[in-house]
């Protein structure tokens, strides 16, 4: 059994390519040849390099630092190459590269912009000069970010002075600008920031108001308001029924004296015995009773308030009866003395009444408030926290903007100084000693690579993409008829075929390098010339 | 005539060698074509291409050359591309008269078949042309030209014009015993090639079979015949004289003798 493919075999594969070794040849030398001309050819290219930091390269201590670097700079590298790139390409940092470096006023530039304002006949003379100047300035340049925060410039020029001339050119401006511009911004933020502190100084000084006035109108509250709290109103209820029930005794009290006064007097009801004192006297004991009840209701009942409350009641009682007893002497002096002493007790009783009727009122509104105030103490929470909030907000905003005002400050002041500054160089331009371009180990490493690249290419294809007969095999595939014999190829013998069709590749490559040696002849002898047409050249300004 | 001063060009003869790798080669096609003969029934081989310059002419001249100096057959070679006739450069002779003046009947056979170095081996050259080739081409002429020399050689190759750009091969085609198709590898274009196919079509019964002519970079590696031991471009090693009417060196009486004289 055959095996499926045959094995590699080293000696057929040269032998194969041995067809192809003028073409493996030709594509090699056609390269290094082409090569030397584009060395020749062109132009030599300085390069100097400028490498900038972005961000705080100052010792400011870790305790300022995030003050100071509130906006701090926490893009990637390539963005920040962009905004460097940007910055670098923008029309007004261009021009002002071109002041600076007096490429308006170079002669060649400023008689090139004469001729396309005259051309165009729409942009003056010195804008098409800028225009034409910053186009210039800005293909010469090259940004590229490094590893951490730096960013690379490069600039490049047919002369090494110039091309490190540019690059300090732009790294001063670069600086300039920056300082500049990050000082507008903290001053602008500074500027914000008080604003922001007046108006957030007159919230708060509003919110605390309100705090005050809703605190003190709680407070007022609760001076005015019941004794009775949720620990003691059960006593309180208790002891409004202990009350009630001394009033129905008094009740009965007096309706007990009054049958016993119908039969002292028939002639018609008690009299009603009444004077300033006694009134003076009944609010007393009104106010003794509601203090008793307070007292009371408070818990300590053994407290010499207490006792005195209850000493007043009982001297008051007895001061009134007097009083009464006086007052029915007067009134009633042509009744008994029994008579007399029933209608003043029967008067001290209805004191006593009305003054336990003041106690159970009041007892009573005391309890009605307690429940009321119940009801309305989870909104007045809700109320004192959200005051409390909004002052709390409004303190933290403005130490906030306090802070912000105060860091404004502290950057405004590095910003104004060279301590702080966002961009710094980290590796000046230095003057180019050897050309950046052409490169001869890039140049002739590519066409070394390039030319067998190519001959393999081509021999692949013409092996593949053959369009002519090659082996036995397709012979007697396209002729549909079997292959008799084969006759190698006759050298030597007659050769029917011309000169240039039998030695076309030898001639390409003769004709290659014959082609590129004259090229360098010519150049060479053109450079001999050119330094004399150079010296009479007017120097350029830059 | 008076010898000429310039240097000659080079002939078939001058680089004879049967040890050189095309003479073996071109012994095998011969051998293969002598098989395919039928008892000496096909001796008459018509050669062409799909275009010019695929070795008709020099594959011809090997085939008669090695047919008669090798395999010692009487054997003649006629050169039939009228348009481009190349045979008598390649072996030395005069071109005229030659095949053109047999169609006119200005030359007999005899004359215009002349003798070569090699002594079984004649050459008939196209002549000279003059006007039209293709009024000058005569088919019945041809036809019995050819019976004429079918019994007088052993063997008779007919060098033609291409297949594709002329008409001549496909009406010689008619006449003889077999057609040997040459493409040269690495020159003939495949598109030409199956061109040529389609129009031999007609005369498949007697296509012989095809060539492959410098078909060294075709072939493996073991084909090269350095591998063996032979050099490809080793210099000539016979030298004849050329001169055009000069008899051949050492001339065999017996071999020297026209055909049909016997």
């Amino acid at each position: 059994m055959e095996p499926d493919s045959q094995p590699f075999d080293l000696r057929d594969l040269l032998w194969r390519v041995r067809r192809y070794s003028w073409l493996l040849v030709l594509p090699p030398v056609a390269a290094l040849c082409i090569a030397s001309v584009y060395f020749r050819l062109s132009p030599t290219v300085y390069e100097a390099h400028v490498t900038v930091a972005l961000g705080d390269q100052a010792g400011v201590g870790s305790a300022i630092q995030s003050m100071v670097n509130t906006d701090r700079d926490r893009s990637s590298a390539r963005e920040r190459m962009a905004l460097v790139d940007s910055k670098v390409r923008s029309m007004p940092f261009l021009t002002a590269v071109a002041e600076r470096l007096g490429l308006l006023e170079d002669p060649t530039i400023v008689a090139m912009a004469n001729s396309q304002a005259r051309r165009f006949g729409t942009l003056a003379s010195a804008d098409m000069a800028i225009r034409i100047a910053t186009t210039r300035i800005a293909k010469q340049i090259r940004i590229a970010p490094l590893e951490g925060s730096f960013v690379r410039v490069t600039t490049f020029d047919n002369s090494p002075d110039r091309a490190q001339r540019l690059a300090s050119t732009i790294t001063d401006l670069l600086i300039e600008e920056n300082r500049r511009s990050s000082l507008e911004r903290v001053q602008a933020r500074g500027e914000f920031s008080q604003d922001q502190v007046v108006v957030h100084q007159e919230r708060l000084r509003d919110a605390e108001n309100a705090l005050q006035n809703y605190q003190e109108s709680l407070l007022r509250r609760a001076m005015t308001s019941t004794p009775v709290t949720e620990n003691n109103v059960n006593a309180a209820r208790s002891l409004i029924l202990a009350t009630e029930q001394e009033i129905e005794q008094t009740r009965d009290r007096i309706e007990l004296t009054r049958k016993q006064w119908s039969a002292y007097a028939t002639a018609g009801p008690p009299p009603d015995l009444r004077s300033k004192n006694t009134d003076v006297l009944e609010r007393r004991l009104a106010d003794s009773e509601v203090n008793l009840a307070v007292a009371t209701v408070g818990g300590d009942q053994s407290s010499r308030d207490v006792l005195n409350t209850q000493s007043n009641i009982s001297s008051t009682r007895q001061a009134l009866l007097l009083e009464f007893e006086t007052l029915a002497a007067a009134a009633l002096g042509d009744l008994p003395d029994a008579a007399r002493s029933t209608a003043a007790g029967l008067a001290v009783d209805r004191a006593i009444l009305r003054s336990l009727r003041t106690k159970r009122d009041r007892l009573s509104s005391y309890v009605s408030q307690f429940a009321r105030g119940v009801e309305n103490s989870p909104r007045e929470r809700m109320e004192l926290a959200r005051l409390q909030g909004a002052v709390e907000t409004s303190r933290d905003l403005l130490n906030a903007l306090q802070k912000e005002a105060q860091s404004s400050r502290i950057s405004e002041a590095f910003a104004s100084s060279a301590m702080a500054s966002r961009l710094t160089v980290v590796d000046p331009p230095q003057l180019p000693l050897r050309p950046a371009s052409p490169d001869p180990i890039r140049i002739f490493g590519g066409a070394l690579l390039l030319g067998p690249l190519l001959s393999v290419g081509l021999v692949i294809a013409g092996e593949k993409f053959s369009l002519v007969i090659r082996t036995v095999e397709q012979a007697e595939q396209e002729m549909g008829t079997r292959i008799l014999g084969t006759v190698p190829k006759i050298e030597g013998w007659i050769q029917r075929e011309g000169y240039v069709a039998r030695h076309w590749a030898l001639l390409s490559i003769v004709l290659v390098l014959v082609l590129t040696g004259v090229f360098h002849s010519l150049n060479a002898a053109l450079l001999s010339e050119k330094p004399h047409r150079t010296t009479q050249a007017a120097p350029t300004r830059h | 005539m008076p010898p000429s001063r310039s240097k000659p060009a080079p002939t078939l003869f001058d680089a004879f060698d049967v040890d050189t790798p095309v003479i073996t080669e071109v012994r095998r096609l011969l051998q293969n074509l002598t098989r395919q003969s039928r008892g000496g029934e096909r001796k008459i081989f018509l050669m062409t291409s799909a275009g010019r310059g695929e070795g008709k002419t020099t594959i011809s001249g090997l085939l008669a050359l090695v047919s008669a100096q090798v395999f010692r057959k009487r054997t003649l070679l006629v050169d039939a591309d009228l348009r481009r006739p190349a045979v008598h450069t390649l072996l030395g002779v005069a071109q005229g008269p030659g095949l053109i003046d047999v169609f006119r009947g200005k030359c007999s056979i005899e004359n215009a078949a002349r003798p070569t170095p090699a002594p079984t081996l004649w050459v008939m050259p196209s002549g000279k042309a003059k006007g039209s080739v293709a009024q000058a081409y005569d088919d019945d002429a041809f036809a019995a030209m050819l019976t004429t020399v079918r019994s007088r050689y052993d063997m008779i190759f007919i060098d033609s014009a291409p297949v594709v750009p002329v008409i001549e091969p496909l009406l010689m085609a008619e006449h003889v015993d077999g057609i040997l198709l040459v493409s040269r590898a690495g020159k003939t274009p495949v598109t030409l090639i199956r061109r040529m196919k389609q129009l031999v079509a007609p005369y498949a019964d007697k296509i012989a079979g095809g060539i492959l002519n410098n078909a060294s970079d075709g072939l493996p590696y073991y084909y090269d015949y350095s591998y063996y031991g032979y050099q490809k471009n080793r210099a000539p090693r016979v030298r004849v004289r050329r001169e055009i009417g000069e008899p051949p060196e050492e001339p065999a009486a017996d071999a020297k003798r026209p055909p049909g004289e016997s």
